[in-house]
């Protein structure tokens, strides 16, 4: 909702114009030494990495240390507030929270994380192209982008997903398609910059092919917006799947994806308020580690803004 | 001629003894000295009604809001009786195809008109002249609407139809200046002869109506009755906790529990005319070829693996009625049938016999809203224990209509998890399109592809039936038949539960619960 | 400028026509039959194909989609296959409680926002700016959804302070307008925050410093004034995310504005609603963008556009 692309796609430029030359001349090694240790102080962005990694073990795993089924029913016991049995309660099939949480950790950072990738190799690719070669590829992809960028992201979400029908895939085209531009956009500014730039212009002159010339001098040149960009798409990319799982344009909701257990629990408000606080949690806590990384990641990278 | 009322005694009393039995609002320990803060009635409904015009096809939410501004000849109390209204009475000809209303005198529409014998006839002619309308469904049988005289009205049908005074009380009256004014008119005001009278209204969001002065007869004694749409169910409780409504429908039986110990608040609780099942289509192929749903004993092993009491409890917090036949007993008609008692050793005998006692793989469809979800996951649970296992397609219910609406030879339905309920309590519509030979989709929505002549004749000949007992023994054989073959898995059938603050007077009801707001007022 | 802001303006045409194309084509892909639907489940054969002839779904959709556009010329978006209203006039009625969120949204979040950007800036690197910076990451990464639920769970349902529902009293605001402007609030104090610091470093703020002038006043009369122009674009940006923030917003507390109107209509299939509706989101979304890309031009003269 509010890591509008127009926001990152802002923030990104500022420090693409300090970065780029520097970063082609440093030594490799060195660079990432010394990227480790400034990373390493700030002590949120620590933080936040240590939730991610956590959360990633859990997607492996999750289902396999779940302490029940978590699809199993338990009809007396329906509804039951957090306990020593139940850390997290049950919900209205008696089913036990924490591992269906567990469970469908997979499934809510798999749809996220998947569709940023996607949306990002192909905004990548789009963005390189439309850079480099200008003219008509540069009109159709910017044009596109433009009509896409028209609607608040979560509308343009919805939009598609009433088209598609909802369900978990429509929810990761919904996502990937309104992640695509503002990459596309991001890596056309980066890839012009690079091309202007010195040692590609020599690069060119030498008689480099255009594929070799894009994906071997000037992608590389914009990996660190590109890594930036994408940390903090995945932040909203959660909180859109799980706004549209939400509004029942999602997942289904007998899947454990945690927006379809917060919308499930709506109903049940009144009498079983756990059920909205704890996934609803959950998903705070998972967008919040990812933001904070990404931000780490932001501020390690561009020395500028600190 | 002779006075209708003989007939209709004994059609009331067939099926008033299971009306009457109904739990109603129950009033002890709770705070009937409360005063209302103002005379401001508020509703906190589910969803918004779709159009304000009464003639046009909509939900029940339209139905509730409309019906306070419109009225029919005829209506049902919530003895499931049949009264006069804007008749004050009628009689039938013998051959049982005239009806002849005389009307009530000195009542005007909304906007100034006289009611007569002339807006009956003009309501009908609307109805001839625009096919959209749901006046399709009453007037189809009809072969003539006169105005014998100012205050007499003969409707002349086609063939004898034991369902015409059903449908009659959905027969709106509606102004003639109104009509020809056309929808856009009506979505924006109202013209019947109601307690109330539309003033504001916007769509989504409430509509406001003001008490008519210049009513006929006894009316409400609040200023205003506005119809608030709150979808969220916390919403509209917290609405009713706080005061910010008066009266909350429906209540989630999920909810109860809660709010039943509150002073303030009187929860009402009826049997509905809500009936859920699952269609079984009998011509439904396995990918090695076998029609499992074909075979009578697997439809009964389903029904035999299937507890509707845990369904009950389970889904509806016990707030649901088991299945003792197949629609509701709060309509005409209605005979109890000997239950599928839960028996999983039967279940399976009877798979084993027919050949399945492996089970299948098999899909249900089912609208994506949390209650029928849970419904549809209880389903799947309880096959589960005869190795049939359910996969469950959710779709929003418009999606699902488009499925449903399939023909045989193009159908992907296997399974439907749905609900049917005859807004005039009849049998015939409890059944006809759902269960006729004739009404396999797209033109009805027999979805098991049922096809069972001695029970289509039934229902067929009972239509044209005049005598009450035979119309009772031709539905009872068709309940008995479709209760034997079982082309769905019976559920059971949920109750209304509306909920309202205890210094609300005056309501009063029709048959399952639904709340007529003629006399409504609040204790100020 | 001024030729740069008619080639824009002129622009918009092409886009939002094919916008059109694309909201009508893929509307008409949403699986589903309007007519069923309407004439509801006890309605004959005949009555839903006297619905669908009323309605003109049963002509080709090339013939309904230029049908549609030469009533749109006229300023008539057709007719709502719902409640048979005109289009236009619906979406008037509900704009007016999505505005009033809108507002609602705004008329606190960018104060705050700011005022915490701003404070952090000046504590730059000391503990009330990292409590500032986290305070508004959490806020951004905090779903409306959850926060909104949890609102009525405990002022309304539990305390019984706000009302769970309607926007009737000024107490009806509190919790929508919590939900509305959490976002832009985190996203405003991060951007006032880097905007100031950048500010700083410029030449006539040393200069002022240099000069021996009091810091209050460096602060608020050079470096403050200066930032809050680039603080009001990204402002201007946040409100078309607030178009989206309404959809949840409304849906939670059940307000009848654009958001739920769109919801709705997508569940009864009421396409010239639903086209309406997001073609009066992009256009409002696409004007918005252009005006701030102008109010940068104005008051940031070093831009140029070309």
């Amino acid at each position: 909702m509010s890591n509008t692309p127009k926001e990152q796609e802002k923030s990104n430029l500022s420090f693409e114009e300090n970065y780029i030359d520097e970063n082609i001349i440093a030594d490799k090694s060195s660079r990432t030494k010394e990227f480790i240790k400034k990373f390493m102080k700030r002590k949120t962005a620590v933080a936040g990495l240590a939730v991610i990694v956590i959360l990633v073990i859990i997607a492996i795993i999750g289902e396999y240390i779940a302490p029940y089924d978590p699809a199993a029913y338990d009809y007396d016991n329906m509804l039951a507030g957090p306990s020593a049995a139940h850390w997290f309660g049950t919900d209205h099939y008696g089913r036990d929270i924490f591992s269906r949480i567990l469970a469908g950790t997979r499934l809510t950072l798999g749809v996220s994380l998947s569709s940023v990738i996607v949306g990002a190799a192909l905004g990548t690719v789009l963005g390189l192209l439309a850079g480099y070669y200008g003219g008509v590829i540069e009109m159709l992809v910017m044009r596109s982008s433009d009509v896409l960028f028209s609607f608040p992201d979560i509308l343009l979400a919805i939009a598609i997903v009433a088209i598609l029908g909802p369900g978990i895939i429509n929810v990761f085209i919904a996502v990937m398609v309104f992640t695509v531009p503002s990459f596309a956009r991001i890596m056309r500014s980066s890839t012009l910059a690079v091309k202007s730039s010195l040692y590609v212009e020599v690069a060119q002159s030498l008689g480099c092919k255009d594929g070799r010339l894009l994906f071997v001098h000037i992608f590389p040149g914009t990996i660190q917006s590109l890594i930036v960009n994408f940390t903090m798409r995945i932040g909203s990319a959660i909180m859109a799947a799980s706004s549209l799982s939400f509004l029942g344009f999602g997942a289904n909701v007998t899947d454990p994806e945690w927006g379809a257990m917060l919308s499930q629990s709506r109903s049940y408000l009144n009498v079983a308020p756990h059920m909205v606080y704890l996934p609803g949690l959950v998903i705070f806590i998972t967008v919040l580690a990812f933001n904070l990384f990404g931000d780490g990641l932001r501020d390690t990278l561009d020395p500028k803004i600190k | 001629m002779k006075k209708i009322t003989a007939i209709l005694l004994t059609g009331i009393m067939m099926f008033s003894l299971a009306a009457t039995a109904n739990a109603s609002s129950k009033t002890d320990g709770k705070d009937m000295e409360a005063k209302a803060p103002d005379n401001d009635m508020v509703v906190a409904l589910q969803a918004d009604a779709t159009h304000l015009d009464p003639h046009v096809s909509s939900n029940g939410y339209s139905n509730t809001i409309t019906n306070s501004m419109y009225e029919t000849l005829l209506t049902f109390n919530e003895n499931s009786e049949v009264v006069p209204l804007l008749a004050k009475d009628w009689s039938v000809s013998d051959d049982g195809l005239s009806y002849t209303f005389n009307l009530n005198e000195g009542i005007t529409f909304h906007d100034g008109e006289a009611f007569n014998a002339e807006s009956v006839v003009a309501v009908y002619e609307r109805g001839l002249a625009d096919e959209s309308l749901t006046l399709q469904r009453t007037i189809s049988a009809w072969e003539s609407v006169t105005a014998d005289d100012e205050y007499v009205v003969t409707i002349k049908l086609k063939e004898p139809n034991n369902t015409f005074i059903n449908k009659i009380t959905q027969f709106r009256i509606v102004s003639k200046a109104a009509m020809d004014q056309g929808k856009d008119y009506l979505a924006k005001n109202s013209a019947g002869t109601g307690p109330f009278i539309l003033e504001d209204r916007v769509d989504g969001g409430y509509t406001k109506l003001v008490r008519n002065e210049n009513y006929w007869q006894d009316g409400p004694t609040v200023d205003s009755l506005t119809f608030q749409v709150v979808p969220e169910d916390g919403a509209r409780i917290a609405m009713l906790q706080t005061g910010e409504a008066d009266i909350i429908m429906p209540l989630p039986a999920m909810d109860v529990e809660r709010i039943q110990d509150d002073p303030t608040i009187i929860i009402d609780n009826n049997p509905s005319i809500t009936y859920r099942y699952v269609t079984l289509n009998t011509e439904m192929e396995l990918p090695d070829g076998r029609k499992p749903f074909a075979d009578k004993r697997v439809r009964q092993a389903l029904n035999y693996a299937f507890d509707s009491e845990a369904y009950a409890k389970v889904v509806f917090s016990g707030y649901a009625v088991e299945p003792t036949s197949i629609y509701s007993q709060n309509i005409m008609y209605f005979s109890p049938q000997t239950p599928y008692k839960p028996d999983i050793e039967k279940a399976k005998s009877l798979m084993a016999e027919a050949g399945f006692e492996d089970g299948f793989d098999v899909s249900i469809i089912v609208d994506n809203t949390s209650i029928e979800m849970k419904g549809a996951e209880f389903v799947k649970q309880q096959l589960a224990q005869i190795n049939v296992n359910v996969e469950l397609l959710a779709n929003e219910s418009t999606a699902n209509a488009e499925l449903t609406s399939a023909p045989l030879e193009e159908t992907t339905v296997q399974m439907w998890y749905v609900n049917w309920g005859s807004g005039s309590y009849e049998a015939d519509g409890s059944m006809r399109s759902i269960l006729h030979g004739e009404k396999f989709p797209p033109s009805g929505y027999n979805t098991a592809f049922w096809n069972n002549e001695e029970f289509n004749t039934l229902l067929d000949d009972a239509l044209k039936m005049t005598d009450t007992d035979e119309i009772a023994d031709a539905y009872a054989k068709a309940q008995a038949i479709a209760w034997e073959e079982c082309p769905w898995i019976f559920l059971g059938n949920d109750n209304a539960l509306n909920a309202y603050k205890s210094y609300v007077t005056g309501i009063s009801y029709k048959p399952a619960g639904e709340i007529v707001f003629t006399t409504i007022g609040l204790n100020l | 400028m001024s030729r740069y802001f008619i080639k824009r303006l002129l622009q918009i045409i092409p886009l939002m026509l094919i916008i059109s194309i694309f909201v009508f084509f893929f509307i008409h892909m949403i699986p589903g039959d309007p007519a069923k639907t309407l004439a509801g489940v006890e309605a004959s054969v005949e009555e839903v194909e006297a619905i669908r002839e009323e309605f003109g779904l049963n002509k080709p959709i090339i013939v309904q989609y230029f049908d549609y556009m030469k009533n749109l010329l006229h300023g008539d978006m057709g007719r709502s296959l719902k409640s048979n209203l005109p289009v236009t006039e619906m979406i008037a009625s509900r704009m007016q409680y999505t505005l009033r969120l809108v507002f609602a949204g705004i008329l606190w979040a960018p104060v705050l926002g700011i005022f915490i950007g701003v404070i952090c800036a000046i504590y730059r690197g000391r503990a009330l700016d990292h409590a500032g910076m986290l305070f508004a990451i959490t806020g951004l990464s905090a779903p409306g959804f959850w926060l909104g639920l949890m609102g009525i769970e405990i002022f309304a349902v539990r305390l019984g302070w706000l009302p769970s529902a309607g926007l009737d009293t000024w107490k009806g605001y509190v919790l929508p307008s919590l939900v509305m402007g959490t976002g832009i609030m985190a996203v405003l104090a991060r951007y006032s925050r880097s905007s100031m610091l950048e500010t700083l470093r410029e030449d006539y703020v040393r200069t002022a410093r240099a000069k021996g002038q009091k810091e209050f006043i460096v602060m608020f009369s050079h470096a403050f004034k200066n930032s809050l122009i680039q603080v009001v674009t990204i402002l201007g940006l946040q409100i078309g995310g607030l178009l989206s923030g309404s959809v949840i917003t409304e849906t939670i507390f059940s307000i009848p504005g654009m958001g739920r109107l769109l919801i709705d209509s997508i569940f009864y299939r009421d396409y010239p609603v639903i086209q309406g509706l997001l073609m009066i989101f992009a256009l409002q979304y696409v004007l918005i963008n252009l005006i701030v890309d102008m109010l940068y031009g104005v008051i940031n003269p070093k831009i140029r556009y070309d």
